[in-house]
């Protein structure tokens, strides 16, 4: 059964911070969604195997090489970083 | 001349025979983003003097001869497409002021085939979306009808063109975002097969649904970006090999024509679906059937069941690509975190918008112990069952026509506060993108002043044949060429 609690719950594995109002109006919105869900519990998927990608195609491999070399200029993007690390407020006391 | 009513064949042509410079084009298609965006807020960012200094590029390369077809012709992006050293929000205050190290494959692509760059447009959040309605950057409004959504996500790209302030856009479809909107802003919008177009820079929502395609004037248009952007990308390991790599002939004849059949599914044409469009649709067939296409009724027993797998899918998929938001390697950070913990919760509260949050914790709760097998794998074998009708229906027809959306473009703030009614917008469009398959959404008629749209879907990696269908048919008819009254000026 879903309700408030279990939003908060869910809330914590997705960490995303929820105030009380939050919690009230989401988990609204989920329960209605999952009523729509509900709609495809009369079919028998007993012998169905799920498709994760369509079309089924083979996942190309290449090389365990480095063939172009990133400069890990991403680091830039960051909110706060040293050139060389991300800052984070401290992790160990 | 009336420039902004040009295909880009003419705007090529025109620019090969010295008519106009690329510098021209460039400012002419600036000047109506000055001049008409603050009526539509499709464009999120326009960087005047990078476009300004790629058209100078492209004029150099046109005066030496060595330029491609579309060497010096505006381009608008969707704003999850990355672009170097260009903002890229992807709709969201989480990305704000987000500058990507690198360009999408994508628009790599187009930048090496001498386009320009014009500006960066508006979507939902994440793509997560049926109207534009979710973007932090405010809503998008129809050309057709100020009042009304231009649908989504792809709506910024979908407006922009419909007002003709860029000659073609990209867009980005995962349950419907290129053919939707297309139908609400009377554009042609073609969703490739899965795998065609790289999703390298595309910024991730739903990565086995998501696929780049181009949003244009027309089914020619499109074919021509498309033959630009598809092919194999290393980059993506979920590029597909098969892909044809020749150039698309728009080349139908009436001998091809007699020798193809339509399937028109039943289940399409329920109660979900608004007459007056019903109507509209099946004149559209009508027509098809006089220009010699065979017309077959077939049936698509299962679509019903799209919407729910659809969303919790992408709802999966998107709680796992948008983990990365954490206030860390990029994006938005909250203000004085005390604790790493703080610093996550937080970022991600007031970084993502309500719509955002909510798919993020359907997904996670889709996947968490205890309800994966009941909500996420119940998904994807409903998609192996819908992924099974197509294969049915193209034993006995070649492609299959259908609405793109059961209405046309609604009220800004209409569905806003009736969420599923929302999702039950892309009704028509998700089968397509679970399945995997190319379609290919036309306009085909007016209701109350607001375009229609058709979708015609293929097999997998039919996409030249698609383009040549509703080319076929915008060669006999005009609904594509019309502009709406308020920006059919210069």
């Amino acid at each position: 059964m879903f309700d408030e609690d279990k939003v908060k719950e869910v809330s914590k594995l997705a960490m995303i911070k929820l105030d009380n109002d939050d919690a009230s109006y989401f988990s609204k919105e989920i329960i209605d969604f999952l009523k729509l869900v509900e709609s495809t519990e009369n079919i028998d998927l007993s012998k169905v195997e799920p498709l994760y990608h369509a079309p089924e195609a083979s996942l190309i491999l290449r090389k365990d090489s480095i063939d172009d070399d990133p400069k890990n200029d991403g680091i830039n993007s960051a909110p706060d970083h040293n050139g060389k690390h991300f800052i984070v407020p401290k992790v160990i006391e | 001349m009336d420039i902004y009513k040009k295909s880009l064949t003419q705007l090529a042509a025109l620019l090969n025979s010295k008519q106009i410079s690329s510098k021209e084009l460039t400012r002419y298609f600036l000047k109506r983003i000055a001049k008409y965006d603050s009526k539509l807020n499709s464009f999120i960012s326009v960087d005047e003097d990078y476009a300004n200094q790629q058209a100078d590029n492209a004029d150099k390369l046109i005066s030496a001869g060595k330029n491609n077809f579309l060497t010096g012709i505006p381009i608008a992006h969707k704003d999850l497409f990355s672009t170097k050293d260009i903002f890229t929000t992807c709709g969201s205050k989480m990305l704000e002021k987000y500058l990507p190290p690198y360009d999408a494959t994508v628009v790599k692509k187009l930048n090496d085939a001498g386009m320009i760059s014009i500006g960066k447009t508006n979507m939902d959040e994440f793509a997560m979306g049926s109207s534009n309605e979710s973007s932090y950057f405010g809503d998008v409004k129809n050309p057709w009808n100020l009042e009304k959504v231009p649908g989504g996500s792809s709506g910024g790209s979908a407006s922009a063109v419909a007002a003709r302030l860029s000659p073609v856009a990209t867009g980005s479809d995962t349950g419907g975002s290129i053919r939707q909107p297309a139908a609400f802003c009377g554009l042609t919008g073609l969703k490739p097969t899965y795998g065609s177009v790289s999703r390298y820079g595309m910024i991730a929502y739903a990565s086995s649904l998501d696929q780049g395609g181009p949003i244009g004037k027309s089914a020619e248009d499109c074919a021509v970006i498309f033959d630009e952007i598809k092919g194999f990308d290393k980059n993506d390991s979920t590029s597909n090999h098969q892909i044809d790599f020749k150039k698309t002939q728009l080349n139908l004849t009436k001998d091809d024509v007699n020798k193809i059949t339509i399937g028109i599914p039943k289940e399409y044409f329920s109660q979900e679906m608004n007459e007056d469009i019903s109507k509209i649709i099946f004149q559209a067939i009508e027509e098809f059937k006089n220009l010699g296409f065979n017309i077959k009724d077939i049936t698509l027993p299962d679509h019903r069941y799209s919407i729910p797998a659809y969303y919790i899918i992408a709802s999966a998929e998107a709680s796992s690509n948008l983990s990365r938001y954490d206030g860390v390697k990029f994006g938005y950070r909250c203000q004085d975190p005390i604790s790493l913990e703080d610093l996550y919760f937080r970022t991600r509260k007031e970084g993502f918008g309500t719509e955002v949050k909510k798919r993020i914790m359907i997904g996670t709760y889709a996947l968490s112990s205890g309800y994966y097998d009941e909500y996420y794998m119940r998904a994807l074998k409903i998609r192996r069952i819908i992924r099974d009708n197509f294969r049915e229906a193209f034993k006995e027809v070649d492609f299959i026509f259908s609405p793109t959306s059961p209405t046309t473009a609604f009220n800004i703030g209409e569905k806003t506060s009736n969420a599923l009614e929302m999702y039950l917008s892309d009704v028509y469009t998700t089968p397509v993108n679970l399945a995997g398959l190319p379609a290919i959404s036309i306009p085909v008629g007016f209701n109350n002043q607001l375009p229609v749209g058709m979708q015609i879907i293929g097999d997998y990696f039919s996409e030249s044949n698609i383009l040549n269908i509703a080319n076929y048919f915008q060669k006999e008819t005009d609904w594509h060429n019309y502009i709406p009254e308020e920006f059919n000026h210069e």
